[in-house]
């Protein structure tokens, strides 16, 4: 055995294997796993050291793999630089396996799992991993709110207020664009869409980046005369690395992104009230480009045809149960001890009727301390058409047959619980006489939708009525247009007092 | 068990049978290991090929370095390997490490699994893990404050990872023992949560 140990070949094996051991997982330094038999090597250093020291030679206490590799390396090149090769592959193969294991998604098999949302086709992924205060929801008011402000500024011309948010080549463009213009009122938005990838030639940023489609219907006045128009376009927005996402008061009204008062600015660009420069998109999503997906044209009539009624392709589709709602539900609930899950189903059931009555009654304000003010612009734009055209679409024998909770998920400022519903009414089109001239008034239609409703995160909870403003107790008489309650003051649509619908989206297409 | 393809639909039907029963909500998690124990794979896929270097040493060949180089580049990847079946661990590693990580990972999936944000803290974790052979029951303290360990203690004895239908017979035990001290309330039906188990590869 000593003969053995003296022999140079044998030392460069045993000084290989253990160093391979000791390298590739620093559990075998630190704990004894298995065997009984190793329990002395697994002491650590001193195992190691051992049987270097025994080979009779060198740099002392070595024991250091790392030392020993490179001792290998220059005494014995032909073996340890294949070595380090080895160790190499063999480290490269087994990164990431360490510590916990991961877990993948889980499946359960009574639901249907949706398949995993392409990650690169929802950009918002993205900048959710990168920035805590991200929230879909607050992007989408701010975006909107900068839309519509954006394009009055460009026929006044009064940009300061929106310095920080509008590049000053997209100003010349937003210019160019509206001509002669005295006046653009009434603007719709159908749809904001935050795209995968920019249509036009994507801006120069080495920060994060938004391509956004707006489409929607608005009225221009000009010397010439007042035109209705349909618009489709898109805007790109960038901001710097780091910029975080403002609290949805900031985003909603565009105060200023470092300190959150109105905009005022001095003549370096800099905010009145924190002396930040701010001027040129160092803190804030900055839109730098437009690209016209489709000319302004004249809105057309809407399509209104003859159909049969009967079930819908959505409505016998498995739920798409978010894999996660087990957990998710219970956190909530842990969260949320006042929410009641009956007195929340009472209330879809309750909106559901109420929707579908200010809908059928084109009466669409009747909505409107229900639904957030992003909804409520895109079921606007398709009520205006119908009362444009001198039409109605009415909705007959509105039942609701079931409801689900698919989902629940919370983010930087929102927690949003998805419910699936099945529904049926007749439901047709009539012209101003009240001849049926679409759709069909005999026939139930039934149909399933996805409802998502929000609520600001850090409050509670709890259901209230929805016949009285959630703020103040008094009747929802006074709601005007941008939700706020005309008695208390108080904006009832944000999420900041009950749960308001956000989204509504058709069983045929919901993916989760 | 956790690879019968009867299994997650068993453990579901038993699931909701429980909870009809019983206030307490049960959320079952089928792992396939608790931990990957590459520390004992490395060891054994080391000794093996320093026990073969050994066996080629004395074998009447002349062994050249290169040799001894290409023995242990292809034995330890090898037999580290081998060494990572489920069985081969479950044998080699002690005992009590096992109890250890099992119990650790459970303690890890109950807050994962929001087990706690049961109103009135009724959750019941029941952490299977294949490799290891062990189940793990977690209660949360609302439901532990009205059930004495002891009486526990022969149903969580008879819940194993022999067979799916001992592990649902296990499963009705303790179903038993929690609806007799939690007994159903129409309150619990309020929120539709799904009871198939959870899958972790
Ligand atoms: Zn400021
Ligand atoms: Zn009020």
């Amino acid at each position: 055995m000593i003969h053995l140990l003296r022999d140079r070949r044998v030392q460069a094996a045993m000084v290989v294997t253990l160093t391979a051991t000791l390298l590739l997982d620093d559990d075998a330094w630190s704990r004894v796993g298995g065997g009984q038999g190793f329990s002395s090597g697994g002491g650590g250093s001193s195992g190691g050291g051992g049987s270097y020291g025994g080979g009779g030679g060198g740099s002392g206490g070595g024991g250091d793999a790392l030392m020993m590799l490179i001792w290998l390396v220059i005494r014995y090149p032909h073996i340890g630089i294949p070595l380090l090769i080895v160790i190499g592959i063999i480290a490269f193969l087994n990164r990431g396996a360490r510590g916990f294991q991961r877990l993948p998604h889980p499946t359960s098999r009574d639901v249907y799992v949706p398949p995993p949302r392409p990650a690169r086709a929802d950009p918002t992924l993205k900048l959710r991993a990168v920035d805590p205060t991200f929230s879909t929801p607050v992007l989408l008011d701010q975006l909107q709110v900068l839309f519509r402000r954006s394009l009055e500024a460009s026929v006044t011309k009064q940009w300061a207020p929106l310095a920080p948010f509008v590049g000053e080549g997209m100003r010349q463009a937003l210019e160019r664009e509206v001509g002669d213009a005295t006046k653009i009122a009434e603007v719709v938005l159908a749809a904001i869409t935050i795209a995968p990838s920019p249509r036009g030639a994507p801006a120069a940023t080495s920060g994060d980046r938004l391509a956004v489609e707006f489409e929607g219907t608005r009225t221009v006045t000009s010397p010439r005369g007042t035109r209705h128009e349909y618009f489709k376009e898109e805007w790109q927005l960038v901001r710097p690395k780091g910029v975080r996402s403002p609290a949805p008061d900031v985003a909603r009204r565009l105060g200023c992104p470092s300190c959150g008062n109105a905009i005022e600015t001095d003549a370096m660009g800099r905010c009145r009230s924190c002396e930040t420069p701010i001027t040129n998109g160092q803190m804030s999503w900055l839109a730098v480009a437009r690209t016209a997906i489709v000319a302004p044209r004249p809105i057309t009539p809407p399509d209104v045809s003859r159909s049969p009624g009967g079930e819908e392709p959505g409505y016998s589709r498995p739920s798409a149960v978010d894999a996660e709602l087990g957990p998710s539900l219970r956190a909530f609930q842990g969260r949320h001890p006042e929410w009641n899950a009956n007195a929340f189903d009472g209330k879809v059931r309750d909106i559901y009727t109420r929707l579908q009555a200010a809908w059928s009654e084109g009466r669409w304000e009747g909505s409107r301390p229900y639904v957030t003010d992003t909804l409520f612009q895109t079921l606007r734009f398709w009520m205006d058409g119908y009362t444009r055209a001198g039409l109605r679409n009415r909705l007959d024998d509105v039942k609701l047959e079931n409801t689900r909770i698919v989902k629940v998920e919370q983010d930087a400022w929102y927690e949003s619980i998805t419910v699936r519903i099945w529904g049926s009414m007749k439901d047709s089109v009539v012209d101003g006489v009240g001849n049926v001239v679409g759709g069909n008034a005999n026939v139930d239609r039934r149909f399933s939708e996805y409802w998502t409703f929000v609520r600001a995160a850090g409050k509670p909870a709890g259901v209230k009525p929805n016949d009285t403003c959630p703020s103040c107790g008094a009747a929802l008489d006074r709601v005007g247009e941008t939700g706020v309650c005309g008695y208390c003051e108080a904006k009832i649509t944000g999420g900041d007092f009950d749960w308001v619908l956000s989204r509504i989206e058709q069983a045929e297409v919901y993916v989760g | 068990m956790i690879d019968d393809p009867k299994f997650d639909e068993a453990v579901e039907q038993a699931v909701k049978r429980i909870e009809k029963r019983t206030d307490a909500e049960i959320v079952v998690v089928a792992a396939e290991r608790s931990g990957h124990y590459r520390d004992v794979q490395m060891w054994i896929g080391g000794g093996c090929t320093l026990a073969m270097l050994a066996a080629l040493f004395y074998a009447p060949i002349d062994l050249h370095p290169i040799g001894a180089l290409v023995e242990v580049a292809i034995a330890f990847p090898f037999f580290s390997w081998l060494a990572g079946h489920r069985a081969v661990l479950h044998f080699v590693t002690r005992a009590s490490r096992q109890n250890a990580q099992v119990r650790m990972f459970a303690e890890a999936e109950f807050v994962r699994e929001a087990v706690h944000g049961t109103p009135n803290h009724t959750g019941v974790l029941v952490y299977a893990s294949a490799l290891e052979r062990r189940v793990e029951v977690i209660l949360d303290l609302g439901l532990a404050g009205r059930v004495a360990t002891g009486e526990l203690a022969p149903a969580l004895s008879t819940l194993t990872t022999t067979s799916v239908d001992a592990f649902v017979a296990g499963l009705e035990g303790l179903g038993d023992v929690l609806a007799a001290h939690a007994p159903h309330t129409a309150e619990s039906d309020a929120v539709d949560l799904p009871d198939a188990p959870r899958r972790r590869t």
